[in-house]
């Protein structure tokens, strides 16, 4: 503390003397507040006002959206026509079988990331075994890899397995990158949890999996949720595998392929904005609902203190 | 945006048939001596994998019966091929559906009969009856990571080695190894522009690295304090990280499209000349930076807050008694204080941006200079339909990466004190 009381009295700022601001201490908070005002507004307007556009963008006619491309809020007609647009989408373009392909995908890959993480990270966590330090770092690993890399041998094998277009092939795909950054979630979790508990559950006759079951996962439903959420945005979300290997076969397009594909010349704006909204719309709100986990969840054991 | 394949009519793409074809991996005893390890190995841990479970249900060692399985897994793997029963892959996935629904109702019956029921185990210690445990609750994650994430990460280096073009793949024998060649690495490395695409890739992960870490320390700052609607502004502040990337790129598109772009309405009513900026040369490239930095500054966010909210109170209060002022707190306490989380950061994130792919095809396709690395391995496979240059992309893709984090670790690490 020493070095911040020298500089304070060495390193003077011409701050303006006491007419307004009594002391330096105030001056600088003032000042601060004024940036700190302006830096909210400013990251206000980068992170609210493009989703705001999507969805002011996706009521609006083609023609009106090139005609004023300044208007701001959509007229009271184009609000009351909403629904055009997203009906165009959804029944023209076959958005209804993207979404139903998006979803099973997605919790199809919820639900066996978490039958397979949880065990997982409870054995990473509690058990010893000779393998338990390569596998902690296998799944540090795992995360640092480039998807495009193992897409190329995946293309192969898919191919010659005949499997390419299909979505459980993708499901398994998915699995493969979901289940690392679960088990390295839920492994900081269960960290957290004192393990008296379990073992008293041990010794009044659970085994190892009922302990699991019942003592386990009811305490950690927090970082159960988060993970979750998490998973079910990776594969909602995902792209890259969904393009190298469903772009052929269209009956099983996802919807961000569907909506990565429909990007051309020919398709209207409006609509391409109505399917942004649609892909946007169940995360966002998914989100909102689970918002104290999901930031918990993120950054979980992978800061100190 | 248009997708290479679909520049030739769509029955004419890769040919991805349903069937095997005769000359496929399985069929025949036409085997190479890796494609019999290969095969062989995967049929050893078909049956391994259900009789370590099946034993372990009954009471016995499940290391015994993972041994047992695996010779009954190879027995049946190379019955099947001498008996002819793989045909095409439907067959191939039948039988191991079979083979498993017999092992499944052979142990049921086994266990609620009670004939082969062991005494827990008595030769085993606690301490591998633990270790069985374990691998029991890891072993299917550990498979299909191995299966689709280690084993194609080695075998991409194979590939690398062997001239295969896309039209090749239904004929192809994946798992030989005579063709070897270094004409992928030849072709690629002699590709215009391919060291450009290299240097590229490495400044555009630099900068939008530095970038995203840089708004992310600002918009931790300005919430850690509490304010009326700082949970409102959080909330939004993740918006960019958790939005499909599908979608915020069309966003972005639309903002900065040249005829109806909101940026070029203002720009041109600020008296700028109207730019298309992702397809010019040079904007291109900023935006692209620009867009990495406003997807991910949120994740960076979110560590430094963290971090941030678990700086003890009383180093404030000290250095205020001391007399620091606001900015000099900021400067002397928090900075140093997150000094490992960037350090975290940075590596984490300049590893995921060097590997990121969507981010930037969806932008510009890799037009108006603005490909990298990964862009070029799609093209490779999607355009030239060369799956061995590809691969030899992937490869070279792979060692500047360890090489840049092995600089890293070797001279910039900072540790957690």
């Amino acid at each position: 503390m020493n070095t911040v009381s020298e500089t304070n009295t060495t390193r003077t700022r011409s701050a303006p003397r006491p007419t307004i601001f009594s002391s330096r201490e105030q001056f600088e908070l003032f000042i601060g507040s004024v940036i700190k005002w302006l830096f909210i507004a400013f990251f206000l307007l980068i992170t609210a006002f493009p989703f705001y556009w999507m969805l002011a963008i996706s009521i609006r006619g083609d023609g009106d959206l090139l005609q004023n491309p300044t208007r701001l809020v959509p007229t009271s007609e184009q609000i009351s026509n909403f629904w055009q647009p997203y009906d165009a989408v959804l029944n023209d373009f076959n958005f209804l079988r993207y979404i139903r392909n998006s979803a099973v995908v997605s919790i199809i890959t919820v639900i066996f990331t978490l039958l397979l993480a949880i065990p997982g990270a409870y054995a990473v966590t509690r058990l010893n075994f000779r393998l338990k330090n390569a596998m902690s770092w296998g799944i540090l690993l795992v995360y640092m890899l480039p998807g495009i890399v193992i897409g190329i041998p995946l293309f192969v094998v898919y191919s010659q397995l005949g499997i390419r277009g299909s979505l459980p092939g993708l499901v398994v795909i998915y699995l493969s990158g979901t289940l690392p950054v679960a088990l390295y979630m839920l492994r900081s979790y269960f960290q957290t949890i004192p393990a008296e508990l379990e073992e008293a559950a041990l010794i009044d006759g659970c085994s190892r999996v009922s302990t699991i079951w019942r003592v386990v996962l009811p305490l950690s439903v927090p970082a159960v949720a988060s993970v979750a959420l998490y998973t079910f945005m990776i594969a909602w979300n995902e792209v890259l595998f969904a393009l190298l290997f469903l772009s052929d076969t269209p009956t099983s397009w996802t919807l961000p392929l569907a909506l990565q594909q429909l990007d051309t010349q020919e398709v209207p704006r409006t609509y391409l904005m109505a399917g942004s909204v649609i892909i946007t719309v169940p995360i966002i709100v998914l989100f909102f609902f689970f918002e104290r986990f999901l930031t918990r969840g993120l950054t979980a054991g992978a800061v100190k203190g | 945006m248009f997708l290479a394949p679909y520049d030739i009519t769509p029955t004419r793409l890769i040919p991805s048939r349903p069937k095997f074809h005769a000359r496929g991996i399985l069929m025949s005893l036409n085997f190479t001596l890796i494609e019999l390890i290969i095969y062989v190995a995967v049929w050893a841990a078909l049956g391994g994998l259900p009789g370590f479970y099946l034993f372990g249900a009954m009471n016995r060692n499940p290391r015994s019966g993972a041994r047992f399985g695996v010779v009954v897994g190879v027995a049946v793997g190379l019955g099947a091929v001498l008996l002819n029963l793989i045909t095409d892959a439907r067959g191939a996935f039948l039988l191991v559906a079979y083979f498993w629904l017999a092992a499944l109702i052979l142990g049921a019956a086994v266990s609620v009969s009670g004939v082969a029921r062991g005494t827990h185990n008595r030769a085993v210690t606690l301490h591998q009856n633990t270790a069985d445990i374990a691998y029991g609750l890891l072993l299917p994650t550990f498979v299909i990571v191995f299966a689709i994430v280690v084993f194609p990460m080695i075998w991409n280096l194979v590939l690398a080695f062997r001239p295969i073009r896309v039209r090749d793949l239904p004929d192809l024998r994946v798992f030989s190894l005579s063709d070897f060649t270094l004409e992928n690495f030849d072709r690629v490395l002699g590709l215009r522009g391919f060291v450009d695409t290299l240097f590229r890739t490495f400044l555009y992960t630099l900068e939008g690295t530095i970038l995203a870490i840089l708004l992310g320390l600002i918009a931790a700052l300005i919430v850690k304090d509490t304010f009326r609607g700082r949970n409102i502004v959080r909330g939004f502040l993740l918006f960019p990280y958790i939005a499909p990337i599908v979608s915020v790129v069309l966003i972005w598109k639309f903002l900065l499209n040249a005829q109806f772009g909101l940026v070029n309405e203002i720009g041109d009513a600020l008296g700028f000349r109207r730019v298309d900026f992702l397809n010019t040369p040079g904007t291109a490239f900023t935006m692209v930076v620009l867009f990495q930095a406003w997807r991910y500054f949120p994740f960076a966010f979110l560590f430094i807050l963290a971090r941030i909210q678990a700086i003890p109170d009383d180093m404030y209060e000290a250095a205020k008694v001391d007399g620091a002022a606001p900015s000099q707190r900021l400067w002397y306490i928090t900075l140093p204080q997150l000094r490992a989380v960037f350090g975290t950061l940075f590596l984490l994130r300049f590893i995921w941006t060097f590997n990121k792919f969507d981010d930037v095809y969806l932008l510009t396709g890799g037009a108006a200079q603005t490909k990298l690395i990964t862009i070029e391995i799609y093209d490779q496979l999607f355009s030239s339909r060369n799956v061995g240059a590809a691969s030899a992309v992937a490869v070279i893709l792979a060692i500047v990466l360890l090489i840049m984090v092995a600089i890293y670790f070797r001279w910039f690490l900072v540790e957690e004190r």
